[in-house]
Parts: structure tokens; sequence; C-alpha cells
């Protein structure tokens, strides 16, 4: 009986070892199905089409987008979870769905066990902005002036959990310094309270950069690691004397136990893609930064980010955490 | 006033190109389209056709793009009035009075009126965009959260005004709206309510799912369960000319269509629910000044041609914060921006000394864009009233296929479909106890902007709710509503203290 298991086992690991590197040497016979976690037009969506028009090519089949933004994407990324490992069925991870959300509330899925990381190829910019004609010129000003009248700065984010309002958080935990979080649903709106003189700040992405360039609105910092090239005057926190720096990255996974060929294919691929011309074009455009990682390093980012966006959330006891 | 007009005219040299013509045609054909199509919207539409914009220049595609949605405002009228499925949320009050016009054999006046004064009011607003526009976009900025929070709260006593008999359905209809409108996750907070573990629940419930279960499958299931013959329409009138609206529905509906105009082109200089307000403000306005407020709820010409008249001025006014601010009013607008910004031109103030062409060739572009939309409605009308000839039991098979279709294609996802199916049950049983699901659809869509700017005020006013009351306009907006509530008990002190002069 044990035998018989073993040697049936044996078998089977046989079968595999010998067909799978012909499969991956093949890869991919048909096309590939991409399941975008979001609604159409937004950044990841935008960014992620573009990748996948330069990767078609490279790959030699078409890859097919399908947007399915229900359950807050969360649905999407329990199919991908389930779906065959075998490389034709891929998710645009996002920080946002892999380190954030399963902090914040219930998900059917473990970020950290049911996904293959196969590249990173950008991040959010997330920018810390006031009116142009308002008194705070430096990030240390606003959050002095925070320290000194709890609660009375009020800064506009997209939603309560998103990296822009936990990196704010954070920076005003950091300088013992107390504002209001006021969540206006996206970008767009939070950026028009402010102009309206309805808010003191707004922590947000790209949406921002029009009224920069108009001259509306000045930028006090970007919460990534480095400055943006387009925007050299903005200093990143770490510059300021933050010692951490918060990137709310984009990529490519599949779900777990897919063959290392497979991904390593797929890696080649997409990083080959993310030098296309028009992509980088759509990332300037729509404020993207360049994040670029092959599988071990998207790996190890995420890892890394599970962890501390779940040590960052219980601290400002936050989503699952909160005090009831 | 007279730069205005000089742009003007450089506008309509652009917008007239061939190019031009053939993008703007093919945005208003695809907007009447989707319209009338339920499910599929404006947003959805505009976002598929996103990736074929970058290959256009920035001032074609928005062209096209601002076609497919003042196009929709037209095609949603079409439903509502022929098979009482409101095309989207703005077009709900269309459904009371122009469905029962259709029934009673007036389908032809109601979608002519609907067409001619959506079409005046295109034009009027279009023009106020122009000669006015980047004057009354600070209006945009200066609503905040307290000040729609009093707008909503003047929005809700409109809506109690809305539909037939007595005023607690229309109470209790509304009180479930703003009770739906919290399932899904806490818009602060972040957390799940009412979502009893359903993933799908968590977006909370969709206004187009609502709209097809409610509306759609409802009507449906009531055509089902009635006598056969018994719910028969009154046939119309065969022929142009017998369909179009005559003197004295033009006599009723001039005032309709001229207050119209101006109110929606108001409310749609505001971002957010500014269109859908601006519909059912009118259609209570009208019924107010009515010298027969009865009729209303009974096919009314002027309950539809109002509505129709503000939602489209509206959505020509929503332009204004777009292409003067850089702000975008609604998701439609947001994906627009989407477009500009990836041809690396940022909507703002500056556009209009910057890029004039593209500033005014698409304000041009929208008068010819009406003019097109009335060329094309206006000769279809035979067309779309010989659909209510066809045998109920072809067409409402077909209601519930397109219902299923529109359902999926919402977000992919076949639990949309089902919550269709439900609310379609839903809809018939509040039919069979003569409850009113639009004050319900209203305050359903309201009650998130309520809930969202109440507690975004509360935040800013660091928990006091002296700031809704301290800021002139939201407190100008609570008295409006205090005024429109108590505006029956009023008259009743003046006919008592009259009635008691006149005796002593």
């Amino acid at each position: 009986m044990t035998d018989r298991i073993t040697r049936r086992m044996t078998l089977a690991a046989g079968a595999a070892l010998i067909a799978a590197p012909a499969g991956a040497q093949d890869f991919p016979t048909r096309p590939i199905t991409l399941v975008i976690p979001f609604s159409p037009a937004g950044g990841s969506d935008l960014t992620a089409r573009a990748l996948v028009k330069a990767a078609e090519p490279i790959l030699g089949q078409p890859i097919t987008v399908v947007n399915r933004p229900a359950g807050g994407g969360a649905q999407a990324m329990q199919e991908v979870a389930r779906a065959a490992p075998d490389g034709y069925t891929l998710v645009n991870s996002t920080a946002i769905l892999t380190a954030i959300a399963p902090n914040m509330r219930d998900v059917p899925y473990n970020s950290a066990t049911d996904f293959t990381p196969i590249m990173t190829y950008g991040a959010f910019n997330t920018f810390i902005a006031v009116r142009a004609d308002s008194q705070y010129q430096t990030l240390q000003e606003l959050l002095d002036f925070a320290k000194a009248n709890p609660r009375v700065v009020t800064v506009g984010v997209s939603v309560i959990g998103a990296s822009s309002h936990l990196g704010m958080a954070r920076l005003a935990q950091d300088r013992g310094a107390q504002v209001s979080f006021v969540p206006f649903g996206g970008g767009a709106p939070a950026v028009t309270a402010l102009l309206g003189r309805h808010i003191t700040s707004v922590v947000v992405s790209g949406e921002v950069l029009p009224h920069v360039a108009s001259g509306q609105v000045r930028l006090l910092a970007t919460l990534m690691g480095e400055r943006v090239p387009s925007l050299p005057n903005v200093p990143s926190i770490r510059e300021l004397g933050f010692d951490w720096s918060m990137n709310s990255w984009l990529g490519i996974a599949g779900p777990a136990n897919m063959p290392q060929p497979v991904v390593k294919r797929l890696q080649d691929a997409f990083l080959q893609a993310s030098n296309d011309a028009n992509f980088k074009r759509v990332m300037d455009e729509i404020a993207v930064a360049e994040l670029r990682n092959d599988a071990a390093g998207a790996a190890r980012i995420m890892a890394e980010d599970i962890r501390s966006f779940e040590a960052l959330i219980k601290e400002l006891k936050l989503g699952r955490y909160a005090a009831r | 006033m007279m730069e205005s007009l000089i742009g003007l005219g450089q506008g309509f040299g652009i917008a007239l190109s061939f190019g031009n013509l053939l993008w703007c045609l093919l945005g208003v054909a695809l907007g009447t389209a989707v319209g009338v199509l339920p499910g599929l919207g404006p947003t959805a539409t505009i976002s598929l056709l996103l990736p074929i914009t970058f290959r256009l220049d920035a001032t074609s595609s928005l062209i096209m793009l601002s076609g497919i949605y003042y196009g929709a405002m037209y095609g949603g009228s079409i439903t509502s009035i022929l098979v009482k499925i409101p095309g989207e949320a703005s077009s709900i009050v269309t459904c009371i009075d122009g469905h029962e016009m259709a029934r009673r054999g007036r389908a032809g006046p109601a979608l002519g009126i609907s067409a001619f004064g959506s079409f005046i009011a295109g034009v009027v607003a279009t023009l106020g965009v122009a000669l006015a526009g980047p004057a009354v976009a600070d209006v945009a900025l200066a609503f905040g959260p307290a000040e729609y929070t009093a707008l909503v709260v003047l929005g809700l006593v409109l809506v109690t005004q809305i539909g037939e008999g007595p005023r607690i359905r229309a109470l209790l209809m509304a009180a479930l709206g703003l009770w739906g409108s919290t399932v899904g996750l806490d818009p602060i907070e972040g957390t799940t309510r009412f979502t009893f573990g359903v993933l799908e629940l968590q977006d909370g419930l969709d206004i187009a799912v609502l709209a097809m279960g409610l509306f759609g499958v409802a009507e449906v299931l009531t055509l089902a369960a009635a006598k056969e013959g018994s719910t028969q329409m009154v046939d119309s009138p065969r022929g142009l000319r017998a369909l179009l609206p005559d003197r004295a529905d033009w006599r009723a509906s001039s005032g309709p269509i001229a207050r119209g105009s101006v109110l929606g082109f108001a409310l749609g200089l505001l971002p957010g629910g500014g269109a859908l307000i601006s519909s059912f403000a009118s259609y209570v306005m009208e019924r107010r000044l009515a010298k027969d407020p009865s009729r209303f709820g009974q096919g009314a010409i002027e309950g539809v041609a109002g509505p129709e008249t503000a939602n489209n001025a509206a959505a020509q006014a929503s332009f204004v914060p777009l292409l003067s601010l850089g702000i975008p009013s609604n998701v439609v607008m947001g994906v627009m921006i989407g477009a500009l910004m990836i041809q690396g031109i940022a909507p703002g103030p500056m556009l209009a000394t910057e890029r004039p062409e593209l500033f005014w060739g698409v304000i041009a572009s929208m008068l010819i864009g009406n003019l097109m939309l009335l060329v094309l409605n206006v000769p279809l009308l035979p067309v779309f009233v010989a659909l209510l000839r066809v045998p109920q039991r072809i067409l409402a098979p077909l209601i519930l296929l397109f219902c299923v279709v529109g359902a999926y294609s919402l977000q992919n996802s076949a639990f949309d479909v089902m919550m269709v199916a439900i609310f379609g049950v839903v809809g018939f049983l509040l039919r069979l106890v003569r409850l009113d699901p639009a004050p319900f659809m209203l305050a359903f869509v309201l009650g998130e902007l309520l809930e969202k700017s109440i507690r975004q005020s509360l935040l800013i006013g660091l928990g006091s709710p002296m700031i809704l009351v301290e800021k002139p306009i939201s407190a100008a907006l609570f008295a409006l509503a205090a005024l429109v509530l108590c505006w029956p008990a009023l008259r009743w002190i003046q006919i008592r203290i009259m009635g008691g002069r006149r005796t002593t």
C-alpha cells in the first residue's frame, strides 16, 4: 500500500520533471489573461495596459486584459489565487491589495502564500501639498503647527487606509503631531476642496500636478525615497529626516507554485517591456515613478511591505485593529 | 464678451473640420446608444474607448468623449419614456410622467419635447459656458462639505415632494433609500456595513443594478402577472407629423424649458450631485407652479420637459469646472481628465489661453453636437414609438435580456445579474403595495453624498455641527429647505389669518 503510493508519487514527480522544462520552453502557447482588480482608466489600469501592449510582441501571444473591480478588487485577487499556476492567469498586483487591504478588512486570500510575484514596474508618486498662498512653506512648518494645535490641520486623502493616509499618519506620529484626516473618495475631489479653502492640505498622487503647474498649489514633499526627476524642487521625506519612505508599488504576479522557468520567462518579458517608450510616456504623464524589480526583488518588497504595513496599521489602531 | 465671440468663431473653424465633425457625430451617436442600453453608461463607454483616443489629437478626442457624455443624456430619456427604465440617475424623474404619457398614446410628444428641450438647454448652457464660464467657475470651489450637506438636505426635502399619493409613502421609500446607501464600506473608516460577509456587497449597491431591477425587471414581472390585454398601451399615431408635440404641448412646455435651462445650468456648475438634483428640483418646481398639480403623475408634459431640459443643461454646465478649473464634476469627467493628461494637457485655468483651439473647439463642437442629436433623434421618433407596438411577449424577454447583459457588463460579475433579479422581485412586490421606487432611488443616490459630506464637515469642524450653519451658503440652503418643508403649514396659517380677517 505505502509502496504503491510512493511509487506512484515518484512516477508523477518524474513526469513533472520531464514535462516542466518542455512546457516552459514553449511557454506561452496560448493567450494570457491579466486581471486588473481596479476600474478602467485608473492609474493601475492605464500603466498595466501600456505594459501589456509592450509585452505582447515579446511573448508572442496576445494578453487579454480584464477589469474586475468587484469587492474593492478582493474578488479578482481571490480568483487569481485559485487559478491554475501555469502562467496563463496573472494579476496586476499592488501594495494596496497585497499589503494594506488584508489589514483593513477581511479578504478571501492570503497575500503571503497565495501568489508568485513576477516583477514590479512602478510606484504611485504621493505628494503632500498645500495651497500656494498657504502660510506653510515646508513640511516641518506644517507638522510643527499641527503639534502645537492638535487636530486643527485638516488633511484631504482619497480613502482611510490608502498609502497616502498611512504615510501622513506615520509622519504626524513620528513628530508627535495630530492632524484630522478627511477622506474624499478620490484624489481629485480632495484637491478641489483644497483649492476651495475647505481643508488645509492634501496627500494625493498625480491629480494635483496640473494645479502645481498653474501655480495654485505648492508641494511640500513626496512620500517616496527619492526626488522625482520631473519635480527636482520637491524633497523626499528621507531628506527631511525621516528614516523610511513609502512606495505604493505596482507589479505583476500569478498564483502560488508557478514553475520557475515560466516565472523567469514572464519576468524577463515584462522587464524588457518596461523599457518601451510608450509605456514610459504613460507612466510619466500620470506621475507613476519607475520601480523595476525582478521576481526575487518583487518577492522581497512584498514580504517587507506585508510586515511593515501590518505593524503600521496595528500601531495606528486602524482597520481590523481599530478599538471597538 | 467680445473675446468670447472671437474665441467661439475660432472654435467653429476647428469643430467644423471634416474630421472633427465625424468624431462629434460618432460621439453623440454612441452616447445615444449607450444612454438607451440599460447598464452600459457613459463612464464605462468612455473608459473602454480611452485607448483609442491616445492616437487621436487632443481636441478631436475630447470632442468625441464629450459627445458621448451629453449624447447619453438624450438617450437616457428614451428608455425612461418607452419602457420605464431610467438610463441613468438623472432620468428617474422622467419615468414618472414620461412613461405615463407613453401609456396614453403620447410617446411621440414626450420623446419630442425631451429632444427639443434638451436641444434648447444644450444651446443655452453651452452659450453660458462660452460667455460666463470662467466667471462663474469659482462657484464650484465655494462648495465644500458643509455646503454640499445643505444642498443634499434640500434635495432630500424635494424628493419627498415627488410621487403621487400620501406623503408618508414617499417618506418611507426615501428613508429606505437612505438606508440602502449605507450598504458597503463605511466612507470614512472603511469598515464593512450590512454586507453579511458577501464580498461583492463591499462595493455597495449599484445605481444601475437598482434601476434595472426596481424598474426594468419589475415592469416585466408586472406585465407577466397581469391579465392578457389589460396592460396594453394606447396605440400611438403613426407618421412623424402626428408624433411631434403640438401647439398646446409647446405652450405648456415653454415655461418649464426656460426655467429648466437656467436651473440646470446653475446646479450643473457644482461638482457632485448637481445634475441629478436639478432634474427633480425642476419637477417639483413645475408641479408647484402648475395651475392643476393633480395632472402630475398622470402624464403631464411639463413633468417631462422641465427635468429633461434641466439635466441636459447641467451636463453642459459641468464642463465649466472641467475646462476652467481642471476640476472633474463626476466620474465621467475624471476619465476625460485622464484622457487629456495622457496627451500631456492639464485642464485648468490656463487652458483657454494656452490651448485656445482645444477650449473653444470643444465648446463649439457642443453646439454642433446638440444640433446633430436633434437631427438624429427627431426623424427616429416613429421608429422609437414603433417599439411600443412590439408585442409584449417579445418585448418583455428582450428587456430582461438587455438587463442581464447590462448588469454583467458593469464589472464582469455574475453577482450583479443576481442582484438585478432580486431587486426585480422587490420592485414587483413594491408595486403590489403601491409604493413608488422613484423616491427610493433618488434618496439612495443622495444618501451617499449626504453621509460623506456630513461626516467630512464634522471632521473639518472638529466634531462640531456648527460648521453647517456658520457658512453663509450652507445656512441659506438650509433655510430654503426649511421653507419648502414648512410651506404647506405657512399656507395654512396664511389662509387661517386671511379667513379670520374676513369674518371680522
